[in-house]
């Protein structure tokens, strides 16, 4: 019997991971990762001197060259989201790094957070000298208590090292504090506007959108909201220059990509792929998932968590990038692949998806507190048009990223694999037998 | 002994509060570390008003905040609660068979807490262990590829722990 916790699947990741790693370098090089001097000895804060060296536009040129796409599941392209922060005079500014990492499947977040915490704060910080912040929050899940007191302690290592806190790297003017703040178990707190309101003590429910957070996020003041590994880029693109990122991966999304395998597959945990890596290797290649573990053949892939789409073979043929995720109707999302063999149901697959939602959703907008239940009631026996018809009821009329993507995976599988449903509706209530025995 | 015991955990309270430095921003954290400290685990009603007065917000928001996350309790809890990850990564590498071991080797349904009130088991969503599915919480521990053989020895373990410090 043995916590886990600190192995999972990364040990491996080491001679797995074929080509050069950018955000797994320094994975497992730490005696103790909260360490200031360990993390300097192994080449650390190179980025943020960079950035001190450099005129802050041309910072955020290198940003924009990079192809850096939000890694939370957005795909938002973080130049663009840097320079209309960049442009918006109110002061003061906020950073605020999403660790939240609710997705089911996804658990890259803990890793970087656990075994390499300076490059996500190393990030932040390259953040705040740009953006002349003074607060910078990082917002970790109430489940990964470990890896909010490592961080706690590796921002203290800093702040003692001159690192962060008052006039870091003794540059007049450029002070800034880091707070970790904790959230207790609520999905929905990884939407950027319910997270904010967390922050600020209040309730973690979705602010109705627009005003941007750009505009009015934290303490309604302009606000970065980027992901814990999209930090963890940053350092490496002004470290390595835009260019040289972008070209890790292909022109619609630069860099590398943290892919979180779990489920069936036969290597299980966070693996580091160039993006444009072909789909297939990483789901086979004995250096990523190797295929699944019984060898039975794979059903369907989950892409980037309970609100992803879920991807059947005949999808996969593409490369694992943006574009051609997109291109089939898939999504990158946080990263994460949940893979299935054909020994599982479908139609019970999707309605564990749908469950979850029913459980997370907030209850503030009426088409995702109520659509939610109706979802899970048609899977639970009712005809496959209604269900296509909450479907779209809630993808629409939800007022945040929760509920718009609830029907996702469920809608994917509608798609694809209408018949599936059909058979289980013609056979009425009494042939489907949901429940947990 | 009942006057020490209260002066004891208040003297606890009030340092976590001090550690947070009475920020509101970190009204969760303070939560979650005083339900550590508090006798069944658990916010009372007391508790919370003590700390929306410390922290110079409402009752009624603290109590938002008890109600509203799933990792914050206002009943008592039983001494180990076996967390069992139902997303899809753990369902469906056996979670259920989990429950089943639990339910079996506790005589308990899930949620219900055993007579003795030691253990309880219930499902909850992801806590980021889906490399190791199926995966347990107890407390901040997680236990991950889980057999009924790990599982009984878990069990077996928390009872040699019973009646110390929580």
């Amino acid at each position: 019997m043995n916590p886990l916790i600190y192995n999972i699947g990364h040990q491996n990741t080491e001679y797995r991971t074929p080509r050069p790693r950018v955000l797994l370098k320094r994975v497992g090089c730490y005696q103790d990762p909260a360490s200031v001097e360990e993390y300097l000895g192994l080449g650390g804060f190179a980025g943020l001197h960079r950035v001190t060296e450099m005129e802050k536009t041309q910072a955020l040129d290198e940003i924009d060259i990079a192809m850096l796409r939000g890694r939370g599941g957005a795909a938002y392209p973080a130049g663009r989201k840097w320079k209309h922060l960049f442009g918006m005079k109110a002061e003061p500014k906020y950073i605020v790094c999403n660790g939240d990492e609710g997705e089911p499947g996804t658990f890259k977040d803990r890793l970087l957070l656990e075994e390499d915490p300076f490059s996500v704060l190393e990030g932040m910080l390259i953040a705040a000298y740009i953006f002349g912040a003074e607060s910078a929050y990082i917002f970790i899940r109430g489940e990964y208590r470990r890896a909010q007191e490592l961080f706690r302690r590796a921002v203290k290592s800093a702040e003692e090292a001159g690192y962060a806190g008052e006039t870091i790297l003794g540059i007049p003017g450029f002070s800034c504090r880091v707070y970790v703040v904790s959230g207790a178990g609520a999905y929905v707190c990884g939407e950027n506007s319910a997270l904010l309101n967390t922050i600020e003590g209040r309730t973690g429910r979705p602010r109705v959108k627009p005003p941007h957070l750009a505009e009015f996020g934290l303490y309604l003041k302009p606000t970065l909201v980027n992901n814990v590994e999209s930090f963890a880029c940053v350092p490496a693109i002004l470290t390595m220059g835009g260019r040289a990122f972008l070209e890790l991966g292909t022109e619609d999304g630069g860099g590398t990509k943290l892919v979180c395998l779990s489920g069936h597959a036969k290597n299980r945990g966070v693996f580091e792929a160039p993006l444009g890596t072909p789909m297939r290797e990483v789901l086979y290649g004995s250096h990523y998932g190797g295929g699944t573990a019984t060898g039975r053949p794979i059903q369907f892939c989950h892409f980037g968590g309970q609100s992803g789409p879920i991807g059947f073979p005949e999808q996969l043929d593409g490369l694992f990038s943006y574009q051609d995720l997109w291109d089939e109707g898939l999504a990158m999302g946080t990263g994460a692949v949940v893979v299935m063999d054909d020994s599982v149901d479908l139609v019970e697959y999707v309605r564990q998806v749908v469950a979850f939602f029913v459980h997370e959703s907030c209850g503030k907008c009426t088409p995702c507190r109520v659509g939610t239940m109706r979802m899970l009631e048609c899977l639970d026996g009712g005809s496959v048009e209604r269900l296509e018809e909450i479907i779209e009821h809630v993808t629409n009329l939800s007022a945040c990223g929760l509920g718009q993507t609830a029907g996702c995976a469920v809608g994917c599988a509608l798609k694809y694999r209408r018949e599936q449903f059909e058979r289980r509706a013609l056979n009425g209530v009494s042939g489907i037998d949901f429940h947990r025995s | 002994m009942n006057n020490q015991f209260q002066e004891l955990s208040m003297e606890k309270k009030r340092s976590i509060m001090r550690c947070y430095e009475f920020r509101r921003e970190n009204l969760l954290d303070i939560l979650l570390d005083l339900q550590e400290v508090c006798p069944g685990r658990c916010i009372d009603t007391g508790t919370a008003g003590w700390v929306a007065r410390e922290l110079g917000v409402t009752e009624t928001k603290v109590s938002e905040a008890l109600t509203f996350y799933t990792m914050l309790h206002t009943e008592p809890q039983a001494r180990f609660v076996f967390e069992i990850c139902s997303s899809t990564p753990c369902f469906f590498t056996k979670a259920q068979g989990v429950a089943d071991v639990l339910s079996r080797e506790l005589e308990v349904k899930e949620e219900e807490i055993t007579k003795d009130g030691l253990f309880a088991f219930r499902f909850v969503p992801c806590f980021g262990s889906c490399a190791e599915g199926p995966a347990i919480k107890l407390g901040d521990e997680v236990y991950g590829n889980m057999t009924e053989e790990s599982l009984k020895e878990l069990i077996e373990r928390c009872r040699e722990l019973e009646g110390t410090e929580p």
